[in-house]
């Protein structure tokens, strides 16, 4: 089995394995030792990624596995990766694990819940892994529908709404997605010969204009909705609000990330010239997502609702780095999913624990807690100052690069939008600042607050794990950055093959 | 503190070349002596415990009184954030956001709900009022495609 | 007429074997013994499942009348998988008291209907088209009014015979104009002589419609949601299922090889109708409470996702029709068993008396969770897999805003299935459904169609197989 595969199989055996415990108190045990696995394995897959690239591997996709699965449609099984699914699976793995360390405590149908949540955990890998778009597809669902019984049952306050408006829209982005996907496949061939689903075959080839301009804003669009593309965003605050600890992790950490790593992947990377010839309506649309998510987060009063809002506008800066199509933006694109998700990951996970021990998520119905629970809460000052850009954490050089690349761009609409696109880090500050001294610092508002016992070893290993990350990027971003690079070269040949700067 | 090891210049490329960045001596040398400076006065006034402080502040009254009060920058900060950006701007995104954005996710869902509940009596349970529609269904499409998709 | 060419038809006849010795059975066996009836009937019938996947020879007898063919030997063995299930569902509701004297009756008039199915797949002429569907149509109205102390299953049966009524003088104004203008019945013929004169193609509409109200399409679906409430659970299961399956492998084999000279006719209908079909019979289900007129209404927009694979024409379309309802089989039979188990052991048929049923069925909620996902077309489970294709074969043709408004209202229908996976997983109740345990049938049944789910999507073969057999215009 090529160890591609064992990403999925992994988490299926762990399933199995939870499935057929006799002991309920074994069962977060399991979890965490299967993912630890897949954690290994995944330092394992970088470590054999880059030496493969420094043996002088130059192909497009390493690792490239290809089973025959349905003849007559020329569905496969492919995987295949290249630096940026390395770093994906990387950022997912760790996210993972934070999340079972951070749900070490639910006791409500235990079972069930981390059958779920690895479930849904192995739906991202598998998206990740797959180069073939059917595959792909299916594990685009897979991770999807997981999240409605976790939200629907282990989530608190409108759970159910919340549950239901998420699964549906972006059910409805999957929706526009099939089609898109169709698009691509029946146009996969304009010279006659096999259709195909594979992605890499496909690039070798152009789309039709005719069917780039139909299939482009489908794609983009249905993965957009996860995205949390303006206006398609409104199932993220619900849901993230209503979600238990580590499904927001996962969800806003990874899930999320799913729909910025396929506008890319599928929607760009394959209908190139319907992308630069639209880019304008998405680039609105984006830079609205950044700004407007920004401001939407000032006024929230619930600590989830803030972090909700936060991830529109930093996932709005992913799809706008991409659809400003050099390479210089898309790195930042991909070190911005991965610095945010480790980011907004652990300010979740933080949230969680907080909640956990003051029973409220209102700002201002808590203050001082620096007093009481120093290490949560210097934990969240450093998640803070990385969401807004400190330089020496993940999110400095993630929005620096996004910012100079976009305005590499000479046109005056693209140096427009990105200066209004900036503006977004100062409302960052503002609202990150606003939380941690109202929250952190100030007198204990709350009598009852003053005997909170400080984190736990396991919620410490969630938490460290995310800040170690986070340091870790924002301190040597360039072995991350170089082996995006690498793989970003035949993307952005061929999508500038095509675009006239 | 890190920032400076980072090799920014090679990071922000597209092309693999590293921006040619170069230190404006001019800027670079004043502002490192103010700083000095700074800190030397500080070290005077501070280190030891003395009249030096108090006798400065009376010298420079008003001087001290804004500086103490941080040049009021807070007050400006807090007028700009509070009255302006919270009240003009982000609560009528986050207004705009509820009642506009999402109500229309929610419009679409409720649309759908009620053109259920209006439709419910087709189902009548009568079985001439359902030969009756199978006829008019025939009828139509016998109508459609004779008549206009020929 | 040689032994070979008895062979051409051997389904049918073992079919009408297996009638008569239930009838014989009931004749002879001792009235203590009766209970093995049920038992007898079971293992027989697997046996002629079982037989329907030998190699069997093709050919036509009677001079055309009768037709097999590769393809009419798949659809009936993915008939038969369904009627094999059903008959297996029915074995514990019919233990009851109430039904004990009427065990063999049941086998025979619904393996009776199987028989006319049989029939009505292999036809190359339409008389044999007719009665074919004659048989497959009246035992049913007898099933369903087979709760006969029930006045909601009499109004089903009585319902039901006079929709059918209806529809078959339709369908038969229909034929006798198609005979009047081409001067023959024969398939073959029919289909040299049809053009796109005004006469065919009422003839055709006329023929539509009652197909139609087999295949429950709006506006030809009145009568579903009535009978289908009615009629005891089982009954409800076998028409969702396998009477919707017969009548739409049927249909499209006369819209491929009798009425392709009218193709461009038929598409728009179909167009249309489908787009209807999945609208309405998903609005309507959005409300129901009841869940056999919840799955009733399920099956009626499900039916419009299939009328997607019909729409093109194509090999890849007919493949994943055939692949889709056996898909299809195993989903809603899932859920259908999971409804009758609970409704045979406390009578509740409500989405409510579902609260909570996780807690105290676990395995019956699973499996329904399954089956409903796999209605909704949600991965892993088979269901993805045969929407994708249904899809697929809708886009090839260019049909991509069709397949856009269907893959919408699977959002919709996703809405409503998750409402049952709701009440079973996150509502609480004050007064759950008791903790049971399912008898052999019921599992076995259950069991069967959970392994169909899982292995039905992954394993390729089976698509591969029912592709090679299928053909185009």
């Amino acid at each position: 089995m090529d160890i591609l595969t064992l990403f999925v199989v992994i988490p299926v055996l762990t399933i199995t394995a939870i499935l057929f415990l006799q002991d309920m108190k074994h069962v977060r045990l399991v979890s965490a030792v299967g993912m630890g696995i897949q954690l290994i394995l995944a330092a394992i897959l970088i470590f054999m990624y880059l030496s493969a690239r420094h043996a002088g591997n130059t192909e497009e996709m390493l690792f490239v596995k290809d089973y025959l699965w349905y003849k007559s449609l020329n569905i496969h099984y492919a995987v295949g990766v290249d630096g940026i699914s390395v770093a994906m699976i990387g950022l997912t793995s760790i996210v993972v694990i934070a999340g079972i360390f951070a749900s070490w405590e639910v006791e409500f149908l235990r079972r069930e819940f981390f059958v779920s949540l690895i479930l849904l955990a192995t739906g991202v890998f598998g998206f990740f892994i797959s180069i073939d778009l059917f595959t792909m597809f299916l594990f685009y669902e897979l991770a999807v529908i997981p999240m409605y019984l976790l939200i629907g049952i282990w989530g608190t306050g409108p759970k159910e709404y919340s549950a239901m408006k998420l699964t549906l829209m972006l059910m409805g982005g999957s929706a526009l997605l099939l089609v898109g996907l169709l698009g691509i496949y029946f146009n996969s061939s304009p010279d006659g010969g096999p259709l195909t689903f594979n992605i890499l075959e496909i690039s070798k080839i152009t789309i039709p204009m005719s069917a780039q301009r139909l299939f482009f804003p489908l794609t983009f669009v249905g993965f957009g909705v996860l995205g949390a593309l303006f206006p398609f965003h409104t199932w993220s605050p619900d849901g993230h609000a209503s979600a238990p600890t580590a499904v927001s992790m996962l969800h806003a950490g990874v899930l999320m990330k799913l729909g910025g790593y396929g506008a890319f992947r599928v929607a760009i990377f394959l209908m190139p010239q319907a992308a630069h010839e639209l880019s304008w309506i998405f680039i609105i649309l984006t830079a609205t997502s950044v700004v407007y998510g920004a401001f939407g987060a000032i006024v929230q009063k619930d600590l989830k609702y803030i972090n909700a809002y936060s991830s529109v506008s930093h996932c709005g800066l992913v799809l706008f780095a991409i659809l400003m199509m050099n390479k210089t933006a898309m790195n930042g694109a991909v070190i911005q999913m991965i610095s945010h998700g480790l980011m907004t990951a652990l300010f979740f996970a933080l949230i969680g624990m907080i909640y956990g021990r003051t029973h409220t998520r209102l700002i201002n119905e808590m203050g001082g807690l620096m007093k009481v629970i120093p290490f949560l809460s210097v934990c969240y000052v450093i998640a803070g100052l990385a969401s807004l850009g400190l330089p020496g954490l993940s999110g400095f050089v993630a929005e620096m690069t996004v910012f100079f690349g976009a305005f590499q761009h000479p046109e005056p609409f693209y140096r427009v939008v990105t200066i209004v696109a900036v503006s977004s880090m100062v409302i960052t500050a503002v609202y990150i600042l606003r939380v941690v001294a109202v929250l952190l610092l100030g007198p204990t508002t709350n009598d009852h607050f003053n005997h909170l016992p400080d984190a736990k070893w396991y919620e410490k290993i969630s938490v460290v794990t995310l800040i170690s990350a986070v340091a870790a990027i924002g301190l040597a971003p360039l072995w991350l950055s170089n082996m995006i690079g690498v793989s970003l070269q035949p993307i952005v040949t061929k999508i500038l093959a095509i675009s006239p700067f | 503190m890190f920032a400076g090891f980072l090799p920014f210049n090679e990071l922000i490329t597209s092309d693999g070349k590293p921006f040619e960045t170069e230190l404006e001596l001019i800027v670079a040398i004043p502002s490192v002596l103010i700083g000095i400076v700074g800190i030397g006065i500080a070290y005077l006034m501070y280190y030891n415990a003395n009249e030096l402080p108090n006798k400065a502040a009376v010298l420079f009254k008003h001087g001290y009184k804004w500086a103490y009060n941080k040049f009021y920058m807070d007050e400006v900060y807090l007028f700009v954030t509070k009255k302006v950006i919270f009240r003009y701007i982000s609560a009528p995104i986050a207004w705009f956001d509820r009642h506009v954005v999402d109500a229309t996710m929610n419009l679409m869902a409720s649309v759908t709900q009620n053109v259920s509940f209006r439709i419910r009596d087709f189902q009548s349970g009568q079985i001439q009022k359902y030969a009756f529609v199978f006829v008019t269904g025939v009828v139509g499409l016998a109508i459609l495609l004779i008549y206009f998709w020929k | 007429m040689s032994l070979g060419n008895f062979l051409i038809m051997r389904q049918e006849l073992l079919m009408i074997a297996v009638v008569l010795i239930v009838l014989m059975a009931e004749i002879f066996i001792s009235h203590e013994n009766r209970k093995y009836i049920s038992t007898i009937t079971a293992v027989l019938f697997a046996l002629v499942t079982i037989a329907g996947f030998l190699p069997s020879p093709s050919g036509s007898l009677f001079g055309g009348m009768y037709v097999a063919s590769g393809t009419t030997a798949i659809m009936k063995n993915v008939l038969n998988i369904g009627i094999l299930l059903v008959i297996i569902q029915s074995i514990t509701w019919l233990r009851k008291i109430e039904n004990s004297e009427k065990v063999s009756e049941y086998y025979i008039l619904l393996i009776s209907t199987a028989t006319g199915m049989n029939y009505m797949i292999s036809a190359g002429h339409f008389l044999m088209f007719y009665i074919g569907i004659e048989l497959a149509t009246i035992p049913i109205a007898a099933l369903a009014a087979f709760d006969r102390m029930k006045n909601q299953s009499a109004e089903a049966g009585i319902k039901l015979i006079l929709s059918s009524a209806l529809s078959s003088g339709i369908l038969l104004y229909g034929l006798s104009m198609i005979y009047g203008t081409t001067g023959s019945l024969y398939f073959g013929e029919v289909a040299r002589l049809f053009t796109n004169n005004s006469l065919q193609t009422l003839g055709f509409i006329f023929f539509f419609a009652g197909m139609a109200f087999k295949i429950s399409i709006v506006p030809f679906h009145l009568w579903t949601a009535d009978v289908y409430e009615g009629a005891p659970v089982n009954i409800t299961s076998y028409l969702s299922v396998i009477s919707k399956g017969a009548a739409l492998f049927i249909f499209i084999i006369m819209l491929f090889t009798v009425f392709p000279a009218i193709i461009k006719t038929w598409q728009h209908t179909i167009y249309v109708v489908s787009v209807l079909t999945m609208t309405i019979g998903n609005l309507f289900a959005i409300r129901q409470q009841n869940l056999k007129r919840f799955l009733a209404f399920s099956s009626i927009s499900q039916a419009g996702y299939i009328l997607l694979g019909l729409i093109g024409g194509n090999e890849l379309g007919m493949a994943s029709v055939i692949y889709y309802i056996l898909v299809y089989i195993f989903s809603n039979l899932a859920a259908f068993g999971v409804v009758i188990a609970i409704s045979n052991q406390t009578g509740k048929e409500n989405m409510d008396d579902y609260n909570g049923l996780y807690h105290t069925n676990p395995k019956l909620s699973l499996i329904m969770t399954l089956a409903l996902f796999s209605l909704a077309g949600i991965p892993p489970v088979a269901g993805f897999f045969g929407k994708f294709f249904l899809f697929t074969a809708a886009a090839q043709q260019g049909f991509y805003l069709l397949v856009l408004i269907a893959v919408l209202n699977t959002i919709i229908s996703l809405f409503y299935y998750l409402l049952v996976v709701k009440a079973m997983f996150i509502n609480k109740s004050e007064s759950p459904i008791e903790k049971f345990k399912s008898d052999f049938p019921t599992s076995l049944a259950l069991g069967i169609c959970v392994a169909g789910l899982v292995v039905a999507g992954f394993a390729s073969v089976i698509f591969e197989a029912i592709r090679n057999l299928s053909f185009g215009i």
